[in-house]
Formats: C-alpha cells, structure tokens, sequence
C-alpha cells in the first residue's frame, strides 16, 4: 500500500478489510477508484440507454407541465386541537416494550403524524437515548406492507365482522368453561395484559396460557432460580463498576437493558483531565464472534460460545481456590470437576482475570450472556454475590412473572395440541410459526387448530391462522409497560390506529366478555393499582412524565440457596473439538420482527458491515479449513436441519463456530425484506436454542454478493483513529500528540473565517463511541434520507450522512476495533467549497458547510474533492421510488426531500439549529442559549460519545467536552489544511500488564 | 440549360441572414423569458377564487379586526395559519346566519371537514419562511403581503422571489417597525430611514437577518 512521507505513526497498523490487510490486488485497485466498478452504471431491468430515453420524455412533460401555476390548497382544522399550532411539532411521552424491558420514549409528532422517535431522559431505561429498534418504529407505523384489515382463512373481514366473530367465540368459550382453548403470548410485561389474562383464566378456568419468545431470558432467570433459590432479575449498574466481565453477553448493545449499560459503561470512562486514566474501568469479554461489546473491550478472549462454561467455572474455582471467595463445599466440587480452559491463553486469562475480580471487590461486575446455560448464569449470580457486587454494581428485583417464555413451554404447547388438550389458539402477537424450535414441529401443529392471531403484519403464522386480526402498532394504541428495574410506563398513542387495529389487550378483553376500550381497560388497572388515590391528577402526571414515579422495586437481598446447582453444573455440556453453530438476533431483523424495514435492513452491522441480509460468519482459520472466502456457500448441517448460507470471513470470531443471525429469510414478508437474507431457524432446536456443538459445515455451491460497506470508503491508511493505553498517557500526557503527522507550514490562499455569533461543532469521544450505529439510524429518520436497496448499496451509493467506520488492529485471527463515527466534518477550509461551479455549497457564517439543493446541478466536483468522502449523490429519484403515502407521513417537514441528480451530505441538522435560533429571536435573546441545540446523532447517542453545541459558548457541553483537546484531541487530515469542525478524542484503553504479554 | 435547376444568387445569402435572425430571435426569446419568466411578472397580481367569497377589505379594513385575530399562529410559528372553521364561527352562528356565500362555512363547521382555501403566497418547498422570526424583528404584515386591508378577494403584492427577499436581508433598515405596529396596515417606513442601512430592531435587538444559504434552504 502507498504511504504519504508525512504520516505520523503510533506503531499500529489498522486495517479495515481482509483485503486491506494483505494488501490484495482487488483492494489496491480499488483504492484509485472513488466508487467500485460499476457504479455508474444503471439499477438492473432499465439500461442507461432506455433510461435517457425515459429521462428524455419526461424532460419533455415537465416542461409543458411548468407553463400552469399548480394550484394548492390550504386545509385548516375545522376544529382546531387545543395545543396544535401548524408548524411548530409537539411532543408526547409513551413507552416501547423490547427485549424484557421498556423504553421510555419522546415522540416528535407534527400536525398528529408521529415523525421521530427520541428517548425520555427522566425514563431509567432509555436515559434520553434510544437503541436501533426503538428509532425504526415510527418506519414500521407507516409500513405500507402492514396488515389493514382482519382475515378468515385469507379473505378479508371487517373489523366489524371480527368483533361479531370474537364475540360469539367468546361466548362459546365460556359455556364450555374454555376447554380446549389456549392463548399463547409473547414475553411481555404489560400489567393491563396481564390484568387480562387473569380475567380470562377466571371466567375460562380451563383455559391454558403459554408464552414464547425466540429471544428468551429464561436462562437468566432460571440461573437466579439456581442460585437463589427464587425468580429473580438482575439490573446492573455498570457505572460503579470498575472490572467488568462479559462471558458470551452483547450487554452493550443487544442484551437488556442495553442504553443503560452502555450509559454506565461510559461514564467509568470518561476522561476530565489526565489524571482520571488511573480511574477507568476495565472491560474484559469472552465471546464467540465479534459483538459490539467485544470491540469496546480492552481485553477479548475469542473461545466457542460452548467452551464459556468451563471458562466460567474454572474462573469461578480459581477464585474460591486462590482468592478467598466462599462457595458451597458440592458447587466447588462440581465446578473442579467441570472446569475447562482451552489452550494457556485461557488458563492465564483465568488467573489474571481472578486476581482483578478479587482486587476490587464490591466494584466488579460479572455478566453472562443470555444464550449461555443457566448454570453459568447461576455461577456468574454467586460470583457477583461473594465478591460483594451485589447490592452494588447488580441488585435482584423479583421477575414479572412466573410464565416461562422460554423453547420448552413451545415444545409442551405442540404436546397439548398432539394431545387435543388444545383446540383453539390465540396468538398474541409474534410468529411463532416462523421462530419456534425446528424440534417442536410447531407449523405443523398449527395447522391442525382453529388459530386466531393478532398481529401487526401478516407474517408465517398469520398466513396459516383461521383468523388473522390486525394489531394496532404502539404508537396507535394503549397500554402499559414495566421496565426491567419495575419502573411502570403507560403507553399512549401517538395517532388514532391506521387501519382500525385493535390491540392484544383489547382483543383478550372481547374474548373474555370485559366491555371497554383499551384506554379503559389501562385506566381501570391504574385505577386500581397505585394510582387510586387522586387518580386523575397522577395518572396525567404519569402521561406526561413517561413513567409513574416510585414503582421502580427495592432490591432484593439474594442469598446463596443452590441445592439444585452442583447437579446443574455437571450437567453443562463441555464442548467438542467439532463445529459449533450460534445464534443471535440480526442487527437488521432482531428476531424476525423488522425484516420489512429499510433503515434497520440498509443499516451495516457494527462490526462486519453487512446490509441487507445475513451471513454465516467464520474465522479466517475456519475459512481457509473450509477452503471458503467471503460470499461463497457454506452448508450447515445440525443433524436435524440443514441451511445453505454465504459467508463472511470475521476477524475475532472463534476457530470452528459459525455466528448464526435469526430473523432473516422471512417467507411472508413485505417488498422490503422480500427474498433478503437466509433463515436458520431450521437448525435452531429446543435443546441448541443458544448454541448448538457437533455440526457439519462444508463448503456448498453458490455464490453471493454480499452487500457490504467495508471496502468503501478508504482513507489510504493515514493516521485517522487514535488510541493509546491509560499507562502511557498517565507516563507522558502528550502520547496522542506525538502522532500528529510531521506538516509542513499551513498556510491558506484564503481568509480566515471569523465568527461574531455562534460556532457550531462536534466533539466525539472514541473512548466511549461503541459503535453501536443508533446515530446512522436517528440520523436518517431526521433528515429524510432514502434506503436504496441492496443492488445500489453494492454500487456504493448507500445515502447515509452518517457512516460508522470500523478499523481492526492487531492479527486477523485475533484483532482489535475501534469504531469511529465519521460524516461531513464543515472544514474551515473546504475543498468542496472551492471546486464547485455552481456555488451549491458554501460556508455559513456559523461554520456550517451549507449544502442547497436547489442549486445543484450535479456535477459530483464537491464529492471527488472530498478527502473524508462523506458527501453522498442521488443517482436516482430515490425519494419517489415505490414512495407510497403512508410512506410520507414520516418524512421530517423541516428538511427538504432530495431528488435525483443532486448532492447531499450531513447538515450538522441545521433545521434544529434554526428551530432553535428563530425560537430564541421570538424571545427577544441575542443568541441560543446554551445546549439549545443537539444534533439528532447526540441526542440518540447512548454513550454520549457524540457531542454537538456552540464553541464560542464557554459553557457548552461540547466546549468541556474538549478541555482536553490538547491532549486527546486530533482532527482528522489536518496535514490537508482543510481545518474540519469535529474535533475526535482518542480512545484510551485501560489493559490489564498481566494479560498484556498474553 | 440547367438554369431553372439552380439557386438564383441571391440565395447564397439566406443562409447568413437566416443565421442572424434565428440568433436574434433566439436572443430576444432568452431576454424576454429571463425578465417575463420571472415571479415578478408571473406570480404578482395572482388572485384566485377562494370557495367562500371571504372580504378581507369589510374584516381587516371596515371592521378593523386586527389580523391575528384569525392568523393567530404568526407570532408563534413559521405558518400564519389559516383560522379554523371554528373562528369564523365565533361569530357567524351569530351573524349572517343564513347568509348563502356563507353556506361552506356552515356545512364545514356542521361536518367537520375543512374548507378547501386556495393557496396565493406559495414559496417553492425548499424554501424555509417563518412567519414568527419576522414579526419578532419588527417587519410587518403588510411589507411583504400589501394593503390586505383594502382587497375583496387577497392577491399577492409582491414578487416573493429569492432577489426580492435578499434587498432586504441585506438592508433591512426601511422595513422595520415598531412591535406595537406590526399589524398597522397604513405604516409608511420613515423617509429617513429608507437611506440608512440599519442592523437594529426598534426594540434595540441586534439583528442577523440571514444571508446566507442554511437560513432558508435546509
């Protein structure tokens, strides 16, 4: 590869790409080329040639068309709502249930469309964040492939009809006392539902209730059952922690109560002034493939998702062994005799890893991973308790429930049907048809039932039910919801149902012959729960709040009760020396649920940089045994099902496991996630839910294209993240600035900017950015950017302002990531400025880069000049592609919709900046006052790694932001003299020096 | 002998004089296009039939209703929006009660469904107005919309172009008027102030009357 003389060096080398790494012919190629061959050219089905003969015509009708002035209406309110003023949005507090938790959330809502989606900041859960899912909601409201009317056996029914039917269903249910009649449920947390389904139970006594979730915490809390003695749930507090151990857990970004944890994760990482390096925490993972919480860890141990068990235990016994740690005399024999560590790397991470937990006792926190047996949850709940963690960095809340939603109670519900101790069905929500183990033969068992399923789409299982109603989104309906820590939220919605939904509430109530509507029926709960007295006043509270205040549990006081755990642990199967398959949610569909969602399905994964679809990912090792590169089939054999999928060769994933995403491959899907993807739910059995050893995999026919952004983009391999160790910095403060590249004298043809008002910047923290792309999404909901489809994201013509640029260091076996978030950096000096003929883009006098479409006429100078390559073309309509009304209802009114031919790129959300400064001249104030803007990446950031303000504001966040710019800060490219805006921070990473040799 | 099969001479010349006269005309159409073409000759004077034949000369001039009495979002919001059926109803369920002009008025108040005004102002979408900065630096309904107060059916005064808006931006001094006089229809800007190029509001606010491209594109 080529390198400028002027590069500094801190002795690493990054690389983005395997190609990158070996320097393959490929990758050089394509390092001349700003866009991959082909990029020009036009999408499949219409050659360029007929595509200008189109263009050509219709030049022609918009110019006949121009000659008449349009005519528009105005349409006022007949009755105008009391707090609605055209144009300016308002906000509304509600709740999203996900993943055993609730999200408190603001929604933007303009003239009653919910527009955009922003975390509460009072709500424990979401702390003024988001997650990816929680920004694709408002997308998946206005999903035009959403079920809109009820169905019987296919054709379409009213509402009206279904309520008759519900009605006479329920009746019929009662005269018989509900035999036969069961009601399967997702893991919910809903007390109305929940208050429901008792109800139900009470006027049906014979009525059984199961409930299934692809993505179950049953291990969690069957590990506490197995510790404890009692259903208990754990809720961290990372923030106190000071070691932290991951076994196989994503608790950053996909496990729990995820924003909080990265939240905490954050601020034990933060750097006031230099001499906080000595305070950092310290993030130890063990893990199977690469995850989100992998790449932010300082030390990562790559072992097979089977090999963590033994892991655990032999760290659990080296501590009760060396370290003082009290354990039950039967648990301690079992863990001697279960204990494994595959290889000396292991066994000194054992020892090194002990000697940490043990130093800080009180201060340390031990996490397993949801997929991971109970017993190593039941272990890693012990550990927690004898190093003195709980009560500290973890309390324990009682559960929710008693229900199992884990395979087993899938597996006893198709015995019930076999049995004919189930007749009729009521699904609530979910698809279990699609998800469910491939051992509990659920399709088939479906099929032979009346079925009623109440759904927002019509998905596997809403194909195959009797009756199909269709469910109101969260944002049409109400409800209620407790968050992992007890916290109570109600739901209330945003818009009255699009298509006359009901919600599963709703529905259980017409089955049970309880009159009311939802907004009844969650009213009389609180009604007669907490809120009684002085109702009205407290239940407006808890609307506008978010959450009701004071439901948050008191922690429990575990105690060690483990009779049943020393059998337990013997129990746990060690890996084999074989094939070891895993799964875990995709990034893009989670478990299947926003396969038809193009911001989630075009956003690449955090680590790998995949798009649209899914892919078995392999070692480099693995691959080379498998003699398989990226995009070539591999068949995965379980011995109960086999799936043929293509490859990605993963750098840090485990020798011999192959990473599995669920969710994709959907057979009954909308246009988006049609024919994206492969489904592995057919290897996917009760008894390997998490992991599954002993596969076959073998190189299949086929090829793919995988539609990946890792090789787009380079920067030539300059000096672009930075990172040192906590030791080197507290040794010599100016590390960073010692790989500032040697430049010559900067000097400008221009004058200087010089700014009288505001000065809007950035500041991003790489020590907390975890990468985990919530800011690409909340980016594009705000800014109306396009999804382009898998073809175009192949040609490298993806919209996204915002891209995560993730770099690897270290051996391709065993690397580590930085994840740098990088988008247009408003250089002082900017070359797109000066190359283009037009003036379409030009320098506020605030700093901004300004970009105006209208005036663009697309010649593509500015994004050739770009050093940072971060502008973005319309190389075609992609706003009015298959653009359908519900469709539009989400677009943001305050940034203009782009069409074909014209350059974008980020705005620095200029339309809050303006928001902000018109609201504070209709104050009379002379500027913004202070943090009155953020940008729609930091206000969804969970870490906070992304900050945005005013730097002539001495108060700003963004201004203490950077009070160690001196010796942290670095901006990317200065040698260019093109002087950007965003100012990054270095990571810093806190190693342990014994594990550093290791 | 082969005469009558050739061009006489003179034809020799049509080509060049055919040439200066397409590139004449083709000149002549460009400049009328660039100066007919533009807002100021297409857009001003543009005065639809609205479905009810509302007066803004008997409310806004006879009557003396002052204009936020209907606009009431302008010093809020980026839109002086339309009123509500509602207001106009404030007071029609008492007056004109069976006024036919005012049958859509009655029907839509009845029905709940919006009467369809037609629009007269109307920016390009990518242009961001907001009616609130406006008015809160002390420019008046009347600057930009004309003597409202005198016209039947409303039609639009002013060109509304990007040039138009920028003489102003860039010297904004003769537009500015008192808060309290915001709605004064009959307001003359002071003749000593059309010469001084003033950056301050009659309240003494500094103003930074944007003139650059974010301040209205986004």
């Amino acid at each position: 590869m080529r390198r400028l003389p002027i590069l500094g060096s801190s002795g690493k080398q990054y690389w983005r790409s395997l190609g990158e790494l070996q320097g393959s012919a490929e990758f050089e190629a394509s390092l001349a080329n700003e866009f991959p061959e082909g990029a020009t050219e036009a999408p499949s089905g219409v050659s360029r040639r007929n595509f200008l003969s189109i263009l050509g015509a219709s030049a022609a009708l918009a110019t006949l068309a121009g000659c008449r002035r349009p005519e528009e209406k105005i349409l006022p309110y007949a009755k105008a709502p009391e707090e609605v003023i055209p144009g300016n949005a308002l906000y509304f507090a509600t709740a999203l249930p996900f993943a055993g938790t609730a999200l408190g959330l603001l929604v933007e809502s303009h003239e009653g469309r919910p527009t955009k989606i922003e975390g509460n900041p009072r709500h424990p859960d979401s702390l003024g964040a988001t997650n990816l899912y929680a920004q694709a909601t408002v997308l998946d409201l206005y999903d035009p492939d959403r079920s809109q009317h009820p169905l019987e056996r296919g054709e379409k029914r009213t509402w009206a009809e279904a309520s008759t039917f519900l009605a006479s269903f329920g009746q019929g249910l009662r005269t018989s006392g509900g035999k036969g009649f069961a009601v399967l449920t997702g893991a919910h947390r809903s007390p109305t539902l929940a208050k429901q389904l008792a109800k139900l139970q009470e006027v049906l006594p014979q009525a059984k209730v199961y409930a299934y979730e692809p993505l179950s915490r049953q291990n969690v809390r069957e590990g506490a059952k197995l510790a404890f003695g009692k259903l208990l749930e754990p809720v961290r507090d990372v923030a106190k922690a000071r070691v932290i151990a991951a076994f196989d857990s994503d608790f950053l970004a996909l496990e729990g109560s995820a924003i909080k944890h990265a939240r905490g994760f954050a601020e034990t990482r933060k750097l006031d002034q230099v001499q906080d390096a000595k305070n950092l925490s310290r993030l130890y993972v063990v893990e199977s493939s690469m995850t989100v919480t992998g790449g932010a860890a300082d030390h990562r141990l790559r072992m097979k998702s089977g090999e963590v068990a033994g892991f655990v235990f032999a760290l659990a016994h080296e501590l009760a062994q060396s370290h003082g740690i009290t354990l039950d005399g039967d648990v301690l024999a079992s863990l001697g005799a279960a204990k494994t560590t595959n290889g000396d790397k292991a066994a000194a991470w054992v020892k090194a890893l002990a000697k940490d937990l043990a130093a800080n006792k009180g201060q340390s926190l031990l996490l397993a991973g949801e997929r991971q047996p109970a017993s190593v949850h039941a272990v890693v709940n012990l550990l927690n308790l004898a190093l003195g963690n709980v009560g500290a960095t973890v309390k324990f809340v009682p559960a929710f429930d008693e229900a199992s939603d884990g395979p087993e109670s899938l597996l006893a519900l198709t015995k019930a049907i076999d049995a004919k101790d189930v007749e009729t069905l009521l699904v609530l929500g979910g698809n279990p048809v699609f998800d469910a183990p491939a051992d509990a033969e659920f399709a088939r068992a479906f099929g032979s039932l009346m079925t009623i399923h109440v759904g927002t789409h019509v998905n596997e299982t809403a194909a195959v039910a009797t009756w199909h109603l269709n469910q109101a989104h969260y944002l049409e309906s109400w409800g209620d919801v407790v968050a992992e820590d007890g916290t109570a939220s109600i739901i209330q919605p945003l818009i009255a149902p699009l298509y006359g939904g009901k919600s599963d509430i709703e529905v259980v109530a017409a089955v049970a012959g309880i009159q009311g509507s939802g907004y009844e029926l969650v009213r009389a709960t609180w009604k007669a729960g907490l809120l009684d007295v002085d109702f009205e006043r407290k239940w407006r509270r808890a609307l506008h709040d978010g959450f009701i205040d004071g439901t948050a549990h008191r922690d429990v006081l575990p105690e060690a009760s483990t009779a049943d755990l020393g059998a337990a642990i013997k129990a746990t199967k060690a890996a084999d020396d074989g094939f070891e398959v895993t799964f875990a949610p995709d990034v893009h569909a989670y478990d299947g649920r926003f396969a038809n969602n193009g911001w989630l399905q075009e956003l690449p994964d955090p680590i790998y940089k995949l798009t649209w679809g899914n892919a078995a990912l392999i070692s480099p090792a693995t691959a080379r045994e498998l003699n398989v590169t990226d995009g070539e089939h591999v068949t995965v054999d379980v011995g109960s099902g086999r799936v043929s999928l293509p490859v990605i060769v993963a750098p840090g994933q485990a020798d011999r496991s192959v990473a599995l995403a669920i969710g994709q491959g959907r057979r009954q899907v909308g246009r988006v996630g049609k024919d994206i993807g492969v489904d592995v739910f057919p290897l996917r059995t009760s008894a390997g839910f998490g992991f599954v050893s002993g596969a076959t995999v073998s190189k299949g026919p086929g090829t793919t294209n995988l539609p990946r952004t890792q090789e787009h983009f380079q920067m030539e391999g300059r000096q672009l993240v930075r990172e040192t160790t906590s030791e080197e910095l507290l040794a010599d403060a100016q590390v960073i600035r010692k790989m500032d590249p040697i430049s010559p004298p900067l000097l400008s043809l221009w004058h200087d900017w010089e700014y009288k008002g505001h000065r809007w910047g950035m500041a991003v923290d790489l020590s907390t950015c975890i990468g985990c792309a919530v800011c690409v999404v909340a980016c594009q909901a705000e800014n109306n950017i396009p999804v382009v489809g898998p073809d175009q994201v192949l040609l490298s013509r993806e919209m996204h302002w915002l891209r995560i640029d993730r770099y690897f260091e270290g051996t391709q076996d065993d690397p580590v990531s930085v994840s740098q978030p990088m988008t247009c950096q408003h250089c002082e000096n900017a070359p797109c400025e000066q190359v283009c003929p037009v003036a379409a883009t030009t320098h506020g006098p605030e700093g901004l880069n300004d970009m105006v479409y209208n005036r663009c006429i697309g010649t593509k100078y500015c994004g050739n000049n770009c050093p940072y390559k971060v502008r973005r073309f319309n190389y075609f309509n992609f706003s009015k592609r298959e653009i359908t009304e519900q469709r539009k209802m989400q677009y943001n009114p305050d940034v203009t919709v782009r069409t074909r031919g014209v350059m974008e790129k980020c705005s620095f959300c200029v339309q809050r900046i303006n928001e902000a400064k018109i609201a504070a001249k209709r104050e009379g104030l002379d500027r913004v006052p202070t943090d009155n803007v953020v940008s729609a990446c930091a206000q969804a950031c969970p870490t906070g790694a992304i900050t945005f303000g005013d730097l002539n504001d001495p108060n700003s966040t963004v201004v203490k932001k950077l009070s160690l710019q001196n010796e942290l800060g670095y901006r990317l490219l200065d040698f260019l003299n093109v002087r950007p805006r965003i100012t990054y921070l270095a990571k810093i990473r806190n190693l342990n020096p014994e594990l550093e040799s290791a | 002998m082969h005469g009558r099969y050739i061009f006489p001479r003179w034809s020799n010349r049509v080509a060049p004089f055919a040439l200066v006269g397409v590139l004449g005309a083709a000149t002549t159409a460009a400049a009328a296009l660039g100066y007919y073409g533009t807002t100021k000759h297409l857009e001003v004077g543009y005065e639809p039939v609205q479905p009810v034949p509302f007066s803004h000369k008997l409310h806004a001039g006879d009557l003396g209703m002052d204009c936020r009495y209907c606009h009431s979002t302008v010093e809020k919001s980026a839109f002086a929006a339309i009123p509500p059926t509602q207001t106009c109803m404030n007071c029609h369920d008492k007056v004109l009660t069976e006024s036919v002009k005012l049958l859509p008025v009655r029907e839509s108040a009845a029905t709940d469904k919006p009467i369809p005004w037609v629009r007269v102002h109307n920016l390009p979408d990518y242009a961001y107005f907001d009616h609130s900065a406006h008015l809160a630096a002390g420019v008046g309904c009347s600057t930009c919309h004309g003597r409202v107060d005198q016209m039947v059916r409303v039609r639009q005064e002013q060109p509304l172009s990007m040039g138009w808006c920028l003489e102003c931006h860039r010297n904004p001094g003769p537009a500015l008027r008192d808060p309290a006089d915001i709605t004064k229809m009959d307001w003359q800007p002071d003749p000593a102030a059309l010469s001084n190029v003033s950056f301050t509001a009659k309240n003494g606010r500094e103003l930074q009357p944007p003139q650059h491209c974010s301040g209205c594109h986004r």
